[in-house]
């Protein structure tokens, strides 16, 4: 009859794989919200505007004909449509954004954290990763997941080609312009979270960013129309046009507002480069 | 268990009497009386046993809920001109960052009433008795922990107080300023000083004194000389180790002999005794040893250091 | 586990530091340290700022390294820290906790980090956060947790995917007496029964003294020393230790008498006497004069005096501090 050890025992391997660890970051950061009865509500409540699309949908492929005699923005199930519905989103994604993304890196700075992580077999890009597949994730799950569902719940109802013919490269469209802005998004807001100390800061500075400027661009374009391109999220949408086609949503030209948006991104990796290091440098 | 006061120094320059501090319905400290003659005292205690509230009591910066703290007699709270004599070195370092060790030297010496040459020979003589060095000039911001606490107790050392309290001064200190200061209240207590000091490594405390105050969630537990102390600690037997070159020979023979209550090898193959009656077994057993010429080459005494006490007296 | 045969190649050293030289900006932190240690428990001692908390971030392959090598088990840090940091815990002086989880989670977490399957890490974290001893308080938020608790914490944390090297910062830090001891006691026993490697960084040679038997002194960047605590030859007197109570002239007297002499040190007396027969002539006088011993102690070598010894070698004992 064996006596097994009674203090520390060492690790016996049970053969199972282990999980990459950008993945395992970014399980856990998806993970964690998900818990909150609150966040979950707000999920839900994000995807009403879906709700209404895939009535809007319905009737349209129903009334056939008739539906050209309504026509206008609202009811253009072609791409246009679809950028006009991610523009609908526009505040789901801010709030969400905010709650879920900006104590990702700031959380882990406070007390030394981020050297815990660095402190494991993984880089500081297996970090980032972790970290930004989290946003993506919400990002998606308001923008290009309820897409997809329109275009599959589109295809099941369509009776005719044309209406097949319309949807077809719809999502592939939505793709490309997610994983464009939703790059963009992220790493703003991760360089956000990662020179911000307090987690209520990074978030108040992203809804200063998001709403703010729109805010103030509006008001300015008054003036010039041109610096529409000072709004932060309403060059994110314009850039869509890129991908959907049709006209552009402010004065900006749309090749403009794509380049504003990888600016963006490019920013917020530099920044981040600069942030995440295993060694502060303490002058 | 608590251990009554063994001695009660005739000289008290500090007392104590039924001091209190509640804090709402939280109590700090509880009902302590002490008296504290020159010399190094050390006190010590859990996190949270009450021991920075009875710093600040006794140094005057807090008054107790209840009980009187008295310097030579006299109410600290009624004279305010007894603070003089006290010299404080807080635990938490709050210090003016913007400030040169030597300009928050030279305030402090000011602030205490202090004019013109006195201030800046004063705080020259604090900054030498520190070994601050070069670094008095630099500013506190830039500070190492080590050197903030040196500048805290050059702060508390500067008006040459009678009395001094040192709140964790080691904390923070790398090994070879740890010596210096340790040196130092060592110094200060020879000189004839009251000096009570805090520290949570009980051997930096030993070095420092054999005089420890103990105080558990508020308690006074013990006070006087560690020695006394763990031998008034009557139902822990005194654990005496010897090493000898003939273990069994050795155990046996101490077996037989009515001091002892126990004996067994230990692992080390030391001969280890245990006796209730601690100061008689000292006083027989080179006797016993030389009578069977048994030989030892080394007898330790297991239990009578700090640790063991503080153990016994908080439950370890 | 899989059976994979690894080539192992044999080294000479488990870790291995070759003319390290770093610097921040242009504030050198260490010039040209170097040493190699065997798998054991060592301290590392010496000044604030003396780098030794960048000496443990280079060990974990943290510092870009502009000279020197630095060879961890095996692995080059230049190319290979991960495959180093896998078979590394590190313990941080300040922080270290992961803010909004629970013990376990954290341990867990950070365990999956390190490389280890999710229910491996899970079932471990229980097991290390027993050892460390906060099985009550594993589901606690880690945010919550006292000084106390958060060090075990930290070292459940580098202990969770069961390295071979423990790199810990000023483990014993704002811990109480009680804290203190129990820590000490982790290490002593991960490292005399357990078999772990151990830098322990500390200030404290008190801590040292407990768990290692080697130590490597820093300062001001460069490695002053690196020495064992050894046991003196026997020569032909010896030193004892001798600490009592009773008529002290009485005893003084009866050890001239028997051709000894003492030194007062403190509370204790220093007696030279011949190594063979020394103890028992201590005895003898002890009995003749009725003092009673409490202790008497061949005088060690102790690692206080190597530490201080090292130090004051090196110059002038006046540390930067």
């Amino acid at each position: 009859m064996p006596v097994y050890e009674r203090g520390y025992r060492h690790w016996e391997h049970s053969g199972h794989r282990a999980r990459a660890p950008w993945w395992a970051i970014a399980r856990r950061g998806i993970a964690e919200p998900l818990k909150s009865r609150r966040l979950l509500f707000l999920l839900a409540v994000a995807w009403v505007p879906a709700i209404v699309k895939g009535g809007i949908l319905y009737f349209t492929f129903q009334m056939g004909e008739l539906s050209r005699l309504i026509g206008g923005k609202w009811t253009d199930i072609g791409p246009r449509g679809f950028l006009t519905y991610l523009g609908w989103q526009s505040p789901f994604v801010l709030i969400l954004l905010a709650i879920v993304g900006s104590g990702l890196i700031s959380r882990d700075r406070r007390e030394n954290g981020l050297a815990l992580y660095l402190s494991r077999p993984l880089g500081v890009r297996d970090y980032v990763l972790g970290k930004g597949a989290v946003v993506m994730f919400y990002y998606f799950a308001v923008t290009l997941l309820p897409v997809w569902a329109l275009c599959l719940f589109g295809y099941l109802v369509t009776s005719g080609a044309t209406g097949l013919q319309m949807l077809l490269l719809i999502p592939l469209q939505a793709l490309a312009y997610c994983l464009v802005t939703g790059a963009g998004f992220t790493l703003v807001l991760l360089a956000l979270s990662s020179v911000g100390q307090r987690t209520v800061f990074v978030a108040l500075w992203w809804v200063l960013l998001y709403a703010g400027t729109d805010g103030l661009a509006k008001i300015m374009s008054l003036f010039s129309p041109a610096l529409e391109i000072l709004n932060f999220p309403g060059q994110f949408l314009n850039a869509g046009i890129v991908f959907f086609g049709g006209e552009p949503l402010c004065e900006v030209p749309p090749a403009a507002s794509l380049l504003v948006v990888v600016a963006y991104a490019l920013l917020g990796a530099w920044v981040l480069r600069r942030r995440i290091k295993p060694v502060e440098v303490v002058a | 268990m608590n251990v009554a006061p063994t001695t009660v120094a005739p000289a008290a320059v500090l007392r104590a009497e039924r001091v209190s501090k509640w804090f709402g319905e939280v109590i700090a400290v509880n009902d302590c009386t002490l008296a504290l003659g020159p010399g190094v005292t050390g006190l010590l205690g859990l996190n949270g046993a009450g021991k920075t509230t009875l710093f600040k009591m006794l140094s005057g910066l807090i008054t107790p809920s209840q009980g009187e703290v008295l310097i030579r007699g006299h109410r600290l709270r009624r004279d305010v001109g007894l603070f003089r004599h006290v010299g404080f070195c807080p635990e938490s370092d709050a210090l003016f960052d913007w400030l040169t060790g030597r300009e928050f030297l030279m305030l402090m010496v000011r602030l205490m009433g202090y004019d013109g040459t006195e201030v800046a020979a004063r705080s020259e003589r604090a900054l030498e008795l520190v070994h601050l060095g070069d670094a008095a000039d630099r500013r506190i911001g830039a500070y190492s922990k080590g050197m903030r606490q040196k500048i805290k107790m050059a702060q508390a050392l500067a008006h040459d107080p009678e009395i001094v309290f040192l709140d964790e001064p080691l904390n923070g200190m790398d090994p070879v300023s740890r010596r210096e200061i340790v040196a130092l209240v060592q110094r200060l207590g020879d000189e004839g000083r009251c000096v009570v000091v805090s520290s949570h490594i009980l051997p930096e405390i030993e070095t420092m004194t054999r005089s420890i105050v103990l105080i558990h969630r508020g308690k006074l537990m013990a006070e006087g000389d560690i020695t006394e102390i763990r031998d008034a600690i009557h139902d822990r037997p005194t654990i005496v180790a010897l090493t000898s070159t003939e273990p069994r020979r050795l155990a046996s023979s101490l077996a037989g002999r009515d001091l002892v209550r126990g004996v067994e090898i230990d692992e080390f193959g030391r001969v280890v005794a245990r006796t209730d009656h601690a100061v008689n077994f000292y006083r027989e057993l080179p006797g016993w040893l030389l009578a069977e010429s048994l030989p030892v080459d080394e007898i330790e005494t297991l239990d009578d250091n700090l640790q063991a006490v503080f153990d016994y007296l908080v439950g370890g | 586990m899989q059976a994979t045969t690894i080539a192992v190649k044999p080294v000479a050293a488990a870790i291995a530091v070759q003319d390290l030289t770093f610097a921040y900006a242009a504030t050198p932190v260490l010039q040209g340290v170097s040493f190699s240690l065997e798998k054991r428990a060592v301290g590392l001692l010496g000044p604030n700022g003396s780098g030794k908390t960048t000496l443990l971030r280079a060990l974990l392959g943290h510092l870009p390294l502009k000279r020197g090598a630095v060879s961890v088990m095996g692995c080059d840090m230049a190319h290979d820290a991960r495959g180093a940091r896998r078979r590394l815990g590190w313990m941080p002086e300040r922080g270290g906790i992961l803010p909004g989880m629970s013990g376990v989670a954290m341990v867990a977490y950070l365990g999956e980090l390190g490389g280890m399957p999710p229910t491996d890490a899970l079932q471990r974290a229980h097991e290390v956060l027993n050892y460390v001893g906060l099985a009550d308080e594993r589901y606690r938020e880690a945010d919550t947790y006292s000084q106390g608790m958060r060090q075990r914490l930290k070292l459940a944390q580098a202990l969770v995917h069961d390295p071979d090297w423990l790199l810990l910062d000023e483990p014993t830090s704002g811990l109480d007496p009680r804290g203190r001891v129990s820590m000490l006691e982790l290490m002593r026993d991960l490292a005399a029964n357990k078999g772990f490697g151990i830098i322990l960084s500390t200030h404290l040679l008190a801590d040292v003294r407990e768990v290692c038997q080697e130590i490597l002194v820093l300062r001001q960047g460069r490695l002053l020393s690196h020495g064992r605590v050894e046991v003196a030859p026997p020569g032909a007197t010896a030193q004892f230790l001798v600490e009592g109570f009773g008529d002290e002239p009485v005893f003084l007297a009866a050890l001239e008498a028997a051709g000894l002499t003492a030194t007062r040190r403190e509370r204790l007396l220093e007696i030279t006497a011949p190594a063979d027969a020394g103890a028992r002539l201590v005895l003898a006088a002890a009995s003749a004069s009725g003092f009673a011993l409490r202790r008497l102690q061949p005088r060690r070598e102790t690692l206080e005096d190597l530490f201080y010894q090292l130090v004051d070698d090196a110059g002038d004992a006046r540390s930067k501090d």
